[in-house]
């Protein structure tokens, strides 16, 4: 689009109301790339306190993080054992914390042996073990696991065991893995390192589910009796977890040995969302070869009026408290926040609140089937007759069923506009059920036709009734009003 | 084959491809219902043409078929993020770290272990300036995942978390999240990106890209994919999108089919122009097979200088003369009844369709324009294979899987007196309101139920003393005193039962109970439809109406 | 052969159990037969069993040989056809398409047996030279592939365990750090290997086929990952599959079977392998009734019959077929003392034997009917020996004849049919008018046939009299030497015809025309009727033609229910044929026997009391029977360890054979056990015939 130099002058500042000059991309270009790099790494954004919020969620954290930092420099530098529970929903900043509580201990002059295990990861206490020897080995140099135990390559790839179609129990993914009787032993390990040790537990409650909660009991155990000031060096251990009642899982010996000591995370407040949004919207560009001063300079200015702008709508303001009322997840603001700033372009360069709804929509409570009036023809007509069969009271539906109801439909009213002959029709059924409209609800048998699975239509009648009065179709209608 | 992508559902990719090159979420799910096979080529389009100056994207595409198991899903991971090829000399040996040679595919741990290997090594590797290495990982049909390594799912989806490096992981699926979620929210929701199902116009560019894509040298002799035609296919392409959108608005699909159709659709054209340039028949004919001639750089003769994009009129008549053929390909093709190239050649256009698009060339025996062109059809009598015991047990079997067991004795029985065999009268599908709870599917929408063989084998024994009795190769009744003795044998003939293994093993009869099962008799069921077993009825005029319990 | 087979395999349709002196059991029929086929017929030659036995080898050789070429014959071109296809499935393209497709090839094959695949495979190896081959082929079966991960294996390894390149070096991999066996991208790396091997010698670069032997009993779930899998790696790969399907179906067994996102990326060309009435029509016609071969020995017509009808009936094999012939043959040579003759004439020596004075006494008999000379009496033998030289030669001649006359009908039939006339009415069973005229043939009613086309041929239309002459007349400018020379004065007839042909513009052109046709009609009543003789007047005829005998059907297709049901009822003329039914009382039998009987006897459900002293009774009497001073062989399972005995162990035995008995039936599936009733079993067989 041509820019004449005559608009460069200062008053172009409120010039935007259509699209953005050229000189501008650029500006609009870093300033996406700034706001998504915040969106990533929040944990380092300052914000700005204003003096009128007092909002004790923020304390709850503050005095959490505290806590949790005592505790791991108690163990780091007196060699004590602890063992605490970070308890908080999803996406409250649980790891984020401990994170930064991590990297300021291990920034000390003695960095601790830092062990990460993941209930999502080492499913079982063997597989735990391993990776527990594993990092020992990498992070302190010695091995501690028998030889023939960590000796992982075995040649066991020729015989895939043709029994088993399920690849997660085929032969040579699973590993040698050591007995459980080697656990103790490698657990009381941990204290007679030459540094102390932190071991971090994520998805705590799915190591409750273990066997016997071997592992949890040796770690507690040993953590527990690890005596300061001896020369054995402090062992922390560190569970993070969602789950409220994570306690009542552990057995009572483990839970024994458990210190107690929980350390709750709270969500963020509103307020603190509000604040965020507008932090991470005016962050800061970085100045720029291809950008000039000036223009970066105007940039910034109008930048931050138009985010205010955004800012200080109602709708905006509604929306974000809608979804923070639905989640209080952060991840949830970053992905609305996100795909806000992405669709921005050179076109429409400026945040608007119908734009932050609609992303909010996509991410918030997804509808089901969006696309469904934009579905061809046929799968409309296998719609309306599931439909139909609904109505006669059927509650699975088979292909032939539906079809029979199509042919129906076209022998009785010459007013369908498309005949289609059974073969497409039963294709299209095809994609409705490869997108999951028509779930199967028998397992899928060499020995049914497929015209006689059974399925279920997931789609509710009303959004049948949706879709074809979008696509605005009258015979459709038609036939849809007949399903009484 | 991927024709440019991007003109098709491109500004959603934009965005994804700006997301991955600023810094982008973990996690990202691309839900296509319609193609996820073209939304995949986009993407990675995308991604590979656009080249940053601050990130060294690595990206790799695995397929969730090919990958099932985990051990072949995290060597692809590897591989391909490491741009490595297994070569058969070197004992095709997998990425194995810059030094060591430690084995990575061998479970979850080693795998993450060989990615962080892999991203440090690379990242080391390319440190000519502060780049940021980024590893983008695209799984296509991952709805798959989850019925093959629904263990592997979670820590997919928290691979960045996990191994604290800078990893986007990319699910391109045509089914939802919401439908492969791991339970208690173990994995993070991911950053939604829907396409939308293609509009008409997206089609059209689509189906035009394509033909750009295989066009031809434009100094090449005039041939379908010739660069002069662009004009034509444009609207071809339209009115194409035009007859199919009721039926699919799958751009592969609508490519295929304008793929079987448009050189019979240039045809006259092709012919016309060959004629305006006098050529003779020879080579008119020749040009017959057009779609092949341009592969041959034998004639480089530049004969399409003069050529001009033919008037509105001559269009129309195009248009008028191909459109219902148009229909007839996708109901042939859609199905795969046949394929594009074979339904291409069977479909050229007859020598009138030029004279019906071009009236200056009718020539003056009149010749009445016929409508279109006539879908070749399949060779009938399908079932003309089968020996007439296996149509009888064929008919038998099917009546034995439609109606219900207690309904033969009054179906089949045969007292003294010929009593009528009664059907049971028609009785309307019984409405909702006066039931509650689900209401019984009638049988012929469920499809065959299984019978026990001995039920069958009565049933065969009744059809065959019915409509087989005029055998004139049976052998003098004096020795079969009782009636329906004869057939009481006939049907405990091993001819009989290797029929009936004959049919199982082809399929055409199937067999639900275990082979290995000794007490009880076997059960089948019948695996041919109505129509066919209508038609091999009429073929050995059994009344199969008057023995069906539920009329069809 | 197998000791034993297994009976589980459902691909197989029929056992055999051969027959072992140890076992008898129900079925038993072929084996007496067999014996039979040993000991010597009544008025027989000196070892006229061995001398049957040679005749019958050289004829059958002679005949099967015939047969398997024509069986060639008719797969050839299908063969060849798909090596075609085959070999440049990848290199014609098609602009336009999304995506590449996996070439694939259905050879829909009903007549069964592997003799096709066979020829198949021997076809693209014999296409490649040593060298190159411009094919790997692989074999993919269905139990090999019970699951995805095992059926890629056995592909890939299929192809990979040749080495890719003349310097045949297989490289050592280590299983564990490279890839799966199972990984497509192994089979990736071996053919990029085998590419540049090619290239470098600017070689043609070999296809991949996959052969999937009964695609049926393929698990449709798993060949969908594998179709897909493959699918993603064409053109680099260059796979074909080749589908060997059992049935003929439309759709195929594929568009029915598979979803549509499997077949679209397919690209399927289907190939059927002749099979049906027509294999049928072909065997018979180019091997029975030529002018071109001569069996040893003529189909008579209750073979033929019922031949034709168990084809189309049962079983449309051709291994079925090629049995049924054979067993026609063993059958004759089996049964009639005068089968030695077939060929030749056994020496005077031979003849003159003390065994085979009733042999010639027959021949005699035969011979001696139709003209008594002075040489009969002076030399019988050798007179003998030319009567039946000479009948031989008679009869062939005769045959001869009237299969000229067969194949004449049949290109007059063909030449009406494409006229549009329909001279045969077809009939529901065999509906192919070849068919039905050699079954009348050789029936010897094959007049009506005649009359219906000299009739047809007299009511020609004008314009159709001179194609019809033409056929004809190439009919024999293209038949063998033999015939041509032989027939010359009915080729000149024809000519003569042609030459008769009346002009357009001729003023009585009708008259002389409707003269013309009705001439010709009569000319071929006439020849066709001195062309085709009945064979039944001949004298031997009996010797080269198996005429009346019934097909020994039980061999083909036993009824097994009636077979164990006569086994069970009258097992004396399974075990010795010495006795005769009616002299055999109840407790001859042995114990099942004896429990069938009050079987029969009972309602529809059995009390075991009832029955177990129903049984016991009839051991007493046997009991008695035997136990007293009896001649007659004595009877089995030790009964004379009872004799005598004390009360207790008799008891105890009666039981024991009663409960033995008991389960064979339960074995055999005759009774059934619902606890509906108390110490009750129900019958499943009733109202068996037993007469």
């Amino acid at each position: 689009m041509p820019t004449s130099p005559s608009k460069r002058s200062r008053n172009l500042i409120n010039l935007v109301s259509g699209s953005l000059p050229l000189q501008f991309h650029e500006c609009l270009n870093s300033q996406k790339y700034a706001i998504l790099h915040a969106l990533r790494n929040m944990s380092d954004i300052q914000l700005e306190n204003d003096i009128e919020d007092e909002d004790d969620m923020d304390r709850t954290n503050t005095s959490t993080s505290q806590n949790l930092d005592e505790l791991l420099c108690g163990t780091v530098e007196r060699g004590e054992g602890n063992s605490c529970l970070l308890l908080g929903p999803r996406g409250t900043g649980k790891t984020m914390m401990l994170e930064r509580a991590l990297s300021k201990i291990s920034s000390g002059d003695s960095p601790p042996v830092i062990i990460r295990l993941s209930g999502w990861l080492q499913q079982n206490d063997r597989l735990a073990m391993r990776e527990i020897a594993r990092q020992l080995r990498e992070q302190t140099g010695a091995s501690f696991l028998s030889a023939e135990v960590e000796e992982e390559t075995h040649d066991r790839d020729d015989e895939p065991n043709p029994f088993i179609d399920n690849p997660a129990d085929d032969p040579e993914t699973s590993v040698a893995e050591p007995s459980p009787t080697h656990l103790p032993a490698l657990i009381a390990v941990l204290p007679t390192l030459s540094r102390a040790s932190i071991v971090i537990l994520e998805g705590f409650d799915l190591f409750a589910l273990h066997a016997r909660q071997a592992l949890l009991y040796c770690l507690l155990d040993t953590a527990q009796s690890c005596r300061a000031g001896a020369n054995s060096k402090g062992l922390a251990v560190v569970g993070l977890t969602t789950r409220v009642d994570t306690i009542n899982l552990l057995e009572k010996r483990v839970k024994s040995r458990f210190s107690g000591r929980i350390l709750r995370v709270a969500p963020q407040t509103i307020n603190y969302w509000r604040r965020l949004t507008k932090a991470i919207l005016c962050v800061f560009v970085g100045e720029d070869a291809f950008t000039d001063e000036e223009d970066l300079a105007q940039w910034r200015t109008t930048w931050e009026t138009r985010v205010q702008q955004f800012l200080d709508d109602k709708s905006t303001l509604q929306t974000l408290s809608e979804t923070f009322s639905i989640t209080k997840d952060m991840r949830m603001l970053t992905a609305v926040l996100t795909s806000t700033v992405v669709t921005l372009s050179p076109e429409a360069p400026w945040p608007t609140s119908s734009q932050f709804l609609t992303s909010a929509e996509i991410h918030r409570v997804r509808p089901l089937y969006p696309y469904l009036h934009n579905l061809p023809y046929s799968a409309i007509c296998l719609l309306i007759a599931s439909v139909h069969a609904g109505t006669a009271g059927y509650s699975v539906v088979t292909f032939d069923m539906l079809h029979e109801y199509f042919r129906d439909q076209v022998r009785s009213s010459t007013a369908a506009p498309v005949q289609i002959n059974g073969g497409s029709i039963g294709m299209t059924f095809e994609t409705l059920v490869a997108a999951k409209i028509f779930v199967s609800v028998t397992a899928p048998s060499w020995n049914t036709a497929k015209e006689f699975t059974k399925y279920i239509c997931v789609v509710e009648r009303e959004d049948v009734k949706k879709a074809v009065d979008k696509g605005g179709m009258i015979p459709l209608k038609k036939w849809l009003n007949k399903a009484q | 084959m991927a024709s440019n992508p991007l003109l098709y559902h491109h500004h959603r990719l934009r965005e994804v491809s700006f997301l991955l090159h600023a810094s982008p979420s973990p996690f990202i799910f691309i839900n296509d219902p319609i193609s996820p096979r073209m939304t995949t080529q986009a993407v990675l389009g995308a991604l590979s043409s656009t080249t940053s100056t601050t990130i060294s994207m690595h990206l790799v595409h695995v397929n969730a078929v090919t990958c099932f198991s985990a051990r072949l899903l995290f060597d692809a991971i590897l591989n391909g993020l490491a741009q490595w090829t297994p070569s058969w000399e070197e004992g095709c040996t997998n990425w194995s770290g810059p030094n060591d040679t430690r084995r990575y595919n061998e479970s979850l741990d080693a795998f993450l272990r060989g990615l962080k290997t892999l991203y440090s090594f690379l990242h080391h590797s390319d440190s000519n300036l502060p780049r940021v290495t980024r590893f983008v990982i695209v799984i296509e049909r991952v709805e798959r995942l989850k019925d093959r390594l629904p263990d592997l799912i979670v820590p997919l989806t928290r691979l960045a978390e996990m191994t604290r490096i800078d990893v986007t992981i990319i699910f391109v699926s045509s089914g939802r999240w919401d439908d492969m979620r791991p339970s208690l929210g173990a994995s993070p929701d991911p950053y939604f990106v829907d396409i939308s199902i293609p509009t008409k116009e997206a089609c059209v560019a689509h189906l035009c890209s394509v033909f750009q894509s295989c066009q031809t040298e434009p100094n090449l002799s005039l041939n379908p994919y010739h660069p002069a035609l662009e004009g034509i296919h444009a609207s071809f392409a339209s009115i194409l999108c035009d007859a199919c959108f009721p039926f699919t608005n799958d751009p592969d699909e609508l490519a295929y089919a304008a793929a079987a159709r448009w050189p019979g659709f240039v045809q006259p054209i092709l012919d016309n122009h060959a004629m305006e340039r006098g050529k003779d028949d020879s080579n008119l004919t020749e040009r017959d097979d057009n779609e092949h001639l341009f592969t041959d750089d034998a004639m480089l003769v530049d004969d399409t200088h003069d050529f001009v994009t033919p008037p509105e009129e001559v269009r129309m008549r195009l248009n008028r003369y191909f459109k219902p053929s148009i229909t007839a390909a996708l109901e042939q093709l859609y199905p795969r009844f046949s394929n594009a190239q074979d339904w291409a050649d069977a479909n050229k256009p007859s020598p009138e369709a030029l004279e019906i698009v071009f009236p200056v060339h009718r020539v003056d025996h009149l010749s009445k324009p016929r409508i279109g062109v006539t879908v070749k059809e399949k060779p009938a009598e399908p079932y003309r294979n089968l020996t007439r015991m296996s149509k009888f047990i064929l008919i038998s079997s099917f009546l034995a899987s439609m109606n219900p067991a207690k309904s033969d004795l009054r179906m089949f029985g045969r007292g003294l007196d010929e009593k009528k065999r009664k059907r049971r009268r028609i009785t309307k599908a019984p409405s909702a309101k006066i039931k509650s709870g689900p209401i019984k599917i009638p049988q012929h929408f469920l499809g065959p139920a299984v019978f026990p063989l001995d039920r069958m084998l009565a049933i065969l024994g009744a059809l065959l003393e019915e409509n087989d009795n005029d055998d004139n190769f049976r052998p003098s009744k004096i020795d079969f005193s009782i009636p329906g003795e004869y057939t009481d044998m006939e049907v405990s003939r091993v001819g009989v039962c290797s029929t009936i293994i004959d049919l199982t093993s082809s399929r055409l009869l199937h067999r639900t109970s275990p082979v290995e099962r000794l007490d009880g008799p076997p059960m089948f069921k019948c695996g041919v439809s109505y129509d066919v077993v209508l038609g091999l009825a009429k073929e050995l005029d059994v009344p199969l109406q008057d023995l069906l319990w539920d009329s069809l | 052969m197998s000791p034993i087979p297994n009976f589980e395999d459902i691909s197989q349709s029929v056992f055999l159990i051969p027959y072992s002196s140890l076992d008898d059991g129900p079925e038993e029929e072929n084996e007496t037969d067999l014996r039979e086929a040993r000991d010597v017929l009544e008025n027989d030659l000196e070892h006229g069993d061995i001398l049957r036995w040679e005749a019958y080898q050289s004829a059958w050789a002679k005949c099967l040989d015939k047969l398997q070429t024509i069986i060639q014959k008719l797969h050839e071109p299908v063969v060849e056809a798909i090596a075609e296809e085959i070999k440049n499935a990848y290199t014609e393209t098609f602009p336009g398409l999304p995506y590449p497709e996996l070439p694939t090839i259905t050879i829909s094959n009903p007549a069964g047996g592997t003799s096709f695949l066979n020829e198949l495979t021997n076809q693209l190896d014999r296409s490649n030279d040593e060298a190159d081959p411009s094919s790997f082929v692989t074999h993919l079966h269905p139990a090999e592939c019970s699951n995805i991960m095992a059926g890629m294996k056995m592909l890939i390894t299929g192809f990979i365990d040749r080495p890719p390149d003349k310097a045949k070096t297989q490289f050592k991999r280590k299983p564990a750090t490279s890839l799966a066996n199972y990984d497509i991208n192994l089979l990736n790396a071996w053919f990029a290997a085998v590419r540049n091997d090619r290239e470098q010698r600017n070689a043609k670069v070999p296809s991949l086929v996959a052969v999937l032997h009964d695609f049926e009993q393929f698990n449709p779930s798993v060949m969908q990952d594998i179709i897909d899998i493959c699918s993603l790696h064409i053109p680099q790969l260059p796979l074909v599959f080749v589908m060997a399907l059992s049935s003929a179906q439309s759709p195929s067994y594929l568009h029915v079977t598979y979803p549509r996102s499997t077949l679209a990326v397919l690209r399927i060309r289907q190939f059927h392998v002749p099979f049906g009435l027509h294999a049928l029509e072909e065997m018979l016609r180019q091997t029975f009734f030529t002018t071109t071969f001569d069996p040893d020995v003529m189909l008579g017509p209750a073979a033929l019959g019922f031949i034709v009808d168990y084809y189309s009936r049962y079983n449309s094999s051709l291994d079925s077929l090629l049995n049924m012939f054979q067993l026609v043959y063993l059958k004759h040579f089996m049964i009639n003392p005068l089968s030695p003759l077939v060929k030749t004439t056994p020496a005077a020596d031979i003849l003159s034997a003390v065994a085979s004075y009733s042999f010639v006494d027959t021949l005699f008999g035969r011979l001696c009917t139709t003209k008594t000379s002075d040489a009969w009496r002076e030399k019988p033998l050798p007179t003998l020996i030319i009567a039946v030289d000479e009948a031989r030669e008679v009869f062939n001649a005769c045959i001869r004849k009237s299969r000229l006359g067969f194949e004449l009908m049949i290109v007059v039939n063909t030449s009406l049919a494409s006229l549009g006339y329909k001279s045969v009415e077809p009939d529901a069973h065999h509906s192919t008018a070849l068919l039905r005229i050699a079954i009348d043939l050789v029936k010897g009613r094959a007049t009506k046939h005649i009359e219906m086309l000299s009739s047809l041929i007299r009511k020609l239309k004008f314009s159709e009299v001179s194609s019809f002459l033409d056929t004809l007349r190439t009919y024999y400018r293209d038949a063998p030497a033999h015939i041509r020379d032989q027939e010359g004065k009915h080729k000149e007839h024809i000519d003569h015809f042609i030459a008769g042909l009346p002009q357009e513009g001729d003023d009585q052109y009708s008259e002389k025309m409707r003269q013309l046709a009705i001439d010709i009609g009569d000319w071929l009543l006439n020849y066709l009727d001195e062309l085709v003789q009945p064979l039944e007047e001949l004298p031997l005829w009996e010797v080269w033609s198996t005429g009346q005998t019934p097909f020994p059907m039980e061999l083909m297709n036993p009824s097994i229910r009636a077979s164990t049901v006569s086994g069970l009822l009258r097992s004396h003329e399974f075990s010795d044929s010495a006795k005769k039914p009616e002299e055999t009382n109840l407790w001859d039998l042995p114990d099942t026997g004896i429990l069938f009987q009050r079987y029969l006897d009972s309602g529809k459900m059995i009390n075991v009391y009832d029955w177990f002293d129903s049984f016991q009774s009839v051991l007493e009497t046997q009991r008695r029977e035997t136990s007293g001073p009896r001649k007659g062989s004595p009877r089995k399972r030790g009964k004379k360890s009872v004799g005598g005995g004390n009360e207790g162990k008799w008891k105890l035995q009666v039981q024991a054979r009663f409960i033995r008995a008991l389960h064979e039936l339960d074995y055999l599936g005759f009774v059934k056990h619902t606890g509906r009733k108390a110490d009750h079993v129900i019958r499943t067989v009733f109202d068996v015939c037993d007469t």
